[in-house]
């Protein structure tokens, strides 16, 4: 249907429309200088060198969220009754590195596992800790140490650390799994959820799998054969801490390789918590302190808040994992959450931290092409 | 200057004025951060460079992600087009109910998408369950962690766009044409494929172009849902961005994600015309 213009003018829109669309884009474009130079400028961000005076004011954690984000609203308010310091956690679920990357100044504290806490050192985004103001230093376990060790250099202090264990349904697996060779068993196909790289947990399974069938944990080769060989007892690759134990309590998945503690609120769905015995891989939650964080002195206080006999309780209460210092001795109603006996805490692997860093791009590619269709 | 010169300029000036707004917080929000990212992706070894882009077409698993990303959106293209159809003409036909049709239809949208996306997977769980207790299947039916259930999560969460803009497209339609065509004698088929189709192509092509971006930008639902096992172009942003800390390489990556999606947007908006026939 043809309509009918109105328009009794000739159209003369070149020039004078032109000008007011010129107008709306000089705008614009100013207000993307405008962003470009407020993120660019630093200059406005507090970086103060740590010896200023007595403690005093706040102290900004970056931290992982979830589980350690709820032990930690429990256990931050002691210290701050102990020195008058305010314990603000900044939670992010993605990578620790790339919040101190992205935000400079801001974090007294980074919470790290072990690949970040060395990388972050390597990176000079922390700090090497100051070895001479940390009380309870000798107490903590040599292994967890050495692991967080850079040439001479402490790049974290640990707090805590878990072992990474299976946990199955006994109701639905037809064998008791006591190794990590188990997981190979045919009669697990399509039963499995594990951790999907390049998040350790599932790179873990990697270096079992090298424990295993090769030369070690570090038999790398051997590893991803054994991966191969695994794959069609892989129902899915898990990525955050919470699906595991959906997939467990669901019975979707009959077996999960995670942290070994996460298996004890599970006790009464039949799941059995297995931490092989020869040893098994874990990770530790320790604690940096970024190159310009503003309050030095409060930061060292609170990593020897968290050292302290009762906060190593509290914390392994809170987050039902295992305190850094070997000689801690739990409650029993703690100990209850908390796999990691002695025993246990012997025999964990001596994992190079470098080395895994180092080498967890290439071991992710590698992982996809088994895994990813 | 005449009186329509100046009713014109002012009608320019005031135009643009209350576009302005928008141009501002589209150069802020899209604009700025769409240059921080092309900068990032260019930056290699303290210069510039395309190292970053060569990286991604060097790797396997990057020409894998790339075919997941395409086939994913691209079925979910076609399913909620062929579901939507018959649905927004059914809406169109039917006055009564239509209201309690469109809320039905938008009302999971109040749901937090990852509640949404546990939900789906105890659905898929239990209709293979059920499936297997009535003994109609042997084996339990690829419906998560698969290619399968993704595509089933994009329908699912991506139907009200298409629906909706269909719906609208043929909301125009003149109702008269069809009785016209039923006295020429067409019977249905030929009266839904020479009246009916015509009309709802626009809603179908604005339908096509915001299912397959979203689809093909969608990260949770395919991480969830593919059960790490369907590796798409997201994922591997957010893994290069969130874990890797590699920025430039996920920069790269982001890049030819948006690369993958114009030509298909351009394409399905060079066809958008209006075919169909209005009142």
């Amino acid at each position: 249907m043809r309509t009918t213009s109105f328009r009794t003018a000739p159209r003369r829109h070149d020039s004078r429309r032109r000008r007011p669309a010129s107008a709306a884009v000089a705008l614009g474009a100013a207000a993307v200088v405008a962003l470009a130079a407020c993120s660019s400028g630093g200059d406005d961000v507090p970086s103060g060198d740590g010896s200023g005076g007595g403690l005093s004011g706040t102290i900004t954690a970056a931290e992982w969220g979830g589980v350690w984000d709820t032990a930690l609203q429990q256990v931050s308010p002691g210290f701050t009754e102990d020195t008058g310091v305010e314990v603000v956690n900044s939670v992010n679920s993605g990578s620790v590195l790339a919040m101190m990357e992205q935000n400079p100044g801001l974090y007294d504290v980074a919470w790290n596992i072990g690949t970040s806490g060395v990388q972050s050192l390597q990176q000079g985004l922390v700090e090497p800790i100051d070895t001479s103001r940390i009380e309870n230093l000798d107490a903590i376990n040599p292994t967890l140490l050495d692991a967080l060790t850079v040439d001479g250099e402490l790049a974290a202090v640990p707090i805590s650390f878990g072992t990474t264990g299976i946990l199955y349904r006994s109701d639905l697996v037809p064998f008791e799994i006591t190794s990590w060779e188990d997981l190979w068993d045919p009669r697990l196909e399509g039963q499995i959820t594990i951790q999907n790289a390049p998040s350790i947990g599932g790179l873990f399974v990697m270096m079992a799998g090298g424990e295993a069938f090769g030369d070690g944990i570090e038999d790398v080769d051997a590893g991803f054969e054994a991966m191969q060989e695994l794959e069609p007892n892989i129902q899915s690759l898990y990525s955050n801490s919470a699906e595991p134990i959906n997939a467990l309590a669901s019975g979707t998945a009959s077996v999960a390789v995670t942290f070994a503690n996460y298996g004890v609120d599970l006790s009464d769905q039949d799941v059995e918590i297995v931490i092989p015995e020869g040893g098994s891989p874990w990770s530790l939650q320790a604690i940096s302190i970024p190159v310009d964080a503003p309050n030095k002195d409060a930061a060292y206080a609170f990593i020897n808040y968290m050292l302290e006999t009762q906060t190593q309780v509290d914390w392994a209460d809170a987050a039902a994992i295992a305190p850094a210092r070997g000689d801690v001795e739990l409650p029993a109603e703690t100990q209850d959450k908390v796999r990691e006996t002695p025993e246990v805490a012997a025999e964990i692997w001596p994992i190079d931290w470098v080395w895994f860093g180092e080498n967890v791009d290439a071991w992710t590619t590698r992982w996809q092409e088994i895994f990813t269709q | 200057m005449t009186a329509v010169d100046t009713a014109t300029r002012r009608s320019a000036w005031g135009g643009w004025s209350l576009a302005s707004p928008l141009t501002v917080f589209i150069a802020l929000f899209f604009l700025g951060p769409f240059v921080t990212v092309v900068q990032s992706a260019l930056a290699v070894d303290g210069g510039a460079g395309t190292g970053n882009f060569l990286r991604a077409v060097d790797s396997p698993v990057f020409w894998r992600a790339v075919g997941n990303t395409l086939r994913t959106s691209l079925l979910a293209v076609a399913v909620t087009a062929v579901i939507a159809l018959p649905f927004a003409y059914g809406l169109v036909r039917k006055p009564r109910g239509r209201q309690l049709m469109l809320s039905l239809l938008f009302a999971p949208l109040v749901i937090n998408g990852v509640v949404r996306i546990y939900g789906l997977q105890a659905t898929l769980n239990l209709v293979n369950q059920t499936l297997l207790d009535l003994g109609l299947i042997r084996t339990a039916l690829p419906l998560n962690y698969s290619m399968t259930g993704i595509v089933i999560g994009l329908v699912v969460f991506q139907l009200p766009l298409m629906a909706i803009t269909v719906y609208s497209s043929l909301a125009r339609l003149d109702h008269t044409l069809i009785a016209a065509a039923h006295t020429l004698g067409a019977d249905r088929l030929r009266t839904l494929l020479h009246v009916v189709l015509p009309s709802a192509v626009p809603g179908l092509v604005g339908g096509s172009i915001l299912v397959f971006a979203n689809s093909a930008g969608s990260y949770i639902l395919p991480a969830m849902l593919g059960g790490g096992r369907v590796l798409t172009l997201p994922q591997l942003v957010y893994n290069s961005v969130t874990t890797d800390v590699e920025w430039g390489y996920g920069s790269a990556l982001a890049l030819i994600l948006v690369v993958l999606v114009v030509p298909f947007l351009w394409a399905a908006s060079t066809r958008q015309r209006d075919t169909g026939v209005s009142r």
